[in-house]
């Protein structure tokens, strides 16, 4: 439970009261940005500006979510803004699946179950794998799979509907199952599988 | 149910990349600390210099625009007396041939005939008598003198009207109290025969800034007028012949009552041919003479030392008169700056009080 007083100091500006009210949640972000980043150097420029971002915005947080859940929102915007710049973000999905995630469930054409290819894989090629993901997706896979949030939590966090997130993690994993069993999603991931590299991933 | 199943399977595969996340590096905490206090001084000194620039701008217009626009009404409030600024009109007299009698002459009519006399120095123009006998002209002249012999010059263009055999139709004196120089406004009637005379004397009274003469010849209208004045005489003749040979009642009256519009007629005629003389007889000259100013700042034969002097005694003493007119108006001010203060506190405490 976020502390009333504590939010209102930092509300009305006092920085110690911010970092008593974010440094609980610091760990978490840490986490959130080496997984998107997987960089050190990347990962702590992406955290304190995440940092920054939430001590400029912390007067308009009103509680409707969770402090951890609008700290995560953050992250994840300022993670993906930072892929974006880095040109380490794949394309959008196509308009299929977009309309997927409005409701409509096109017929898998897949008959490969991706439990099972999923488990076969190390975790080098997982890693590449999520890498492989449009920002999105990406975001409800860290939130989900590696922070271990539930849909609420990250509907929460995203601004979306449950749905939505049932159907980008639906989704994201297919696409996981996808690239591990071969079939993989860009040209631009495909081509940096074959040269041996880690897709996304600076050196 | 196989959804949640087969979303768990990523959990359960993906846990072990957590273990790869390496510790958050040492100072990193610190390090957006200090991003976090630098954003908060960053953002919030330049906001408290505006807000502190912007308070004390608004209080210097309010001191300085509230005085400067309420100081003229505060004074006549005050001393229920126009401002120093203004022209005070201390003198007025006037004198018509042997009669004598006072007018009141407004500022307002003295600076607008000073701004018409002004606005006429590029324009002068230089009437002659009249050659042709009968002729009816009337001549008008307009001159702004300035002079250091204030009371002499005053004292000669009196003399001067006097000798021509003229009359000071209007006169009204006033003097700025900044610059303590007086300036008169005199109405003339001068015989027209000795206009040119007095206006060749003008000159000895002062620096000429400024002459206008004009000349209208209402010769033709004046005829106009005189003819039909004979004619309504004849008629009045005419009428009275018949009223005394006439015997029948209804008659006598609508003879009288012809006889008194014509005499209305011939009084009314008659009044403008006298205007018209009087008019074409006495030349009317207006003569604005100011007093030049003694102590000039861009006097040359004034000294460095006395210039400065003088500027600084002027400043100190434009100083003092603001100061006296802020805390004037500051003091009318009071109540409503009382009403303010007294509404910033109560808001102020509500909203502590909602806090």
């Amino acid at each position: 439970m976020t502390d009333e007083f504590t939010l209102r100091r930092a509300q009305k500006g006092d920085a110690q009261a911010f970092e008593q009210l974010v440094t609980p949640h610091e760990q978490m972000l840490w986490r959130v940005c080496w997984h998107y980043t997987r960089h050190q150097e990347d990962a702590a420029d992406c955290l304190q500006e995440t940092m920054l971002k939430a001590w400029k915005a912390i007067k308009s947080y009103r509680g409707d979510c969770s402090l951890s859940s609008w700290l995560y929102r953050i992250a994840a915007t300022v993670c993906l803004d930072f892929l974006r710049k880095q040109k380490r973000l794949p394309q959008t999905e196509s308009a299929d699946e977009m309309a997927e995630e409005e409701g409509f469930t096109p017929v898998d054409s897949s008959p490969t179950p991706d439990e099972a290819v999923i488990r076969r894989e190390s975790a080098d090629n997982i890693r590449a794998a999520i890498d492989s993901l449009p920002g999105d997706m990406r975001t409800v896979i860290i939130l989900y799979a590696l922070q271990g949030l539930g849909y609420e939590e990250i509907a929460a966090a995203t601004q979306t509907a449950v749905g939505t997130v049932k159907s980008r993690l639906n989704r994201a994993r297919q696409k996981i199952a996808k690239f591990l069993a071969g079939g993989n999603i860009s040209a631009d991931t495909a081509s940096d599988q074959m040269k041996g590299g880690q897709p996304n991933v600076r050196a | 149910m196989y959804e949640h199943d087969e979303n768990e399977v990523l959990r359960d595969v993906m846990a072990g990349l957590n273990d790869e996340v390496p510790p958050m590096p040492e100072g990193l905490h610190q390090a957006w600390m200090q991003k976090v206090e630098d954003s908060k001084t960053e953002g919030q000194k330049p906001r408290k210099q505006l807000t502190r620039f912007l308070s004390i701008a608004a209080a210097l217009v309010f001191v300085f625009g509230g005085t400067l626009l309420t100081r003229d009404s505060l004074d006549t409030a005050v001393t229920g007396q126009p401002d120093a600024t203004q022209t005070k009109t201390i003198a007025i007299y006037a004198r018509r041939g042997p009669e004598t009698e006072t007018a009141v002459q407004d500022d307002a009519t003295a600076n607008s005939a000073m701004f018409t006399m002004a606005r006429g120095a590029d324009t002068t123009v230089h009437a002659d008598t009249p050659a042709v006998p009968g002729q009816k002209v009337i001549r008008t002249a307009t001159l702004l003198i300035e002079t250091q012999d204030y009371d002499d010059s005053l004292a000669g263009i009196m003399d001067a009207c006097t000798q021509a055999g003229g009359w000071i139709e209007h006169s009204s004196e006033s003097v700025n109290t900044y610059s303590d120089t007086r300036t008169v406004w005199l109405v003339l009637r001068i015989p027209q025969e000795h206009l040119d005379d007095f206006l060749a004397g003008a000159g000895d009274m002062g620096r000429i800034l400024s002459r206008t003469e004009s000349a209208e010849d209402v010769t033709a209208s004046y005829q106009d007028t005189r003819a039909r004045l004979d004619t309504q005489l004849a008629l009045m003749e005419r009428l009275q012949a018949l009223i005394t040979e006439s015997a029948d009642l209804g008659e006598l009256l609508a003879l009288e009552s012809q006889i008194a519009d014509t005499q209305y007629q011939i009084d009314t005629l008659q009044a403008t041919l006298n205007a018209t003389d009087q008019q074409v007889s006495y030349a009317t000259v207006t003569i604005t003479l100011q007093e030049k100013q003694t102590v000039s700042l861009t006097d040359t034969r004034v000294s460095l030392s006395q210039r400065l002097g003088t500027a600084l005694s002027l400043g100190w003493q434009s100083l003092l008169d603001f100061l006296g007119d802020a805390v004037v108006f500051l003091a009318a001010a009071s109540p409503f700056l009382a009403i303010a203060a007294a509404a910033v506190i109560i808001i102020k405490l509500i909203r502590r009080r909602k806090k």
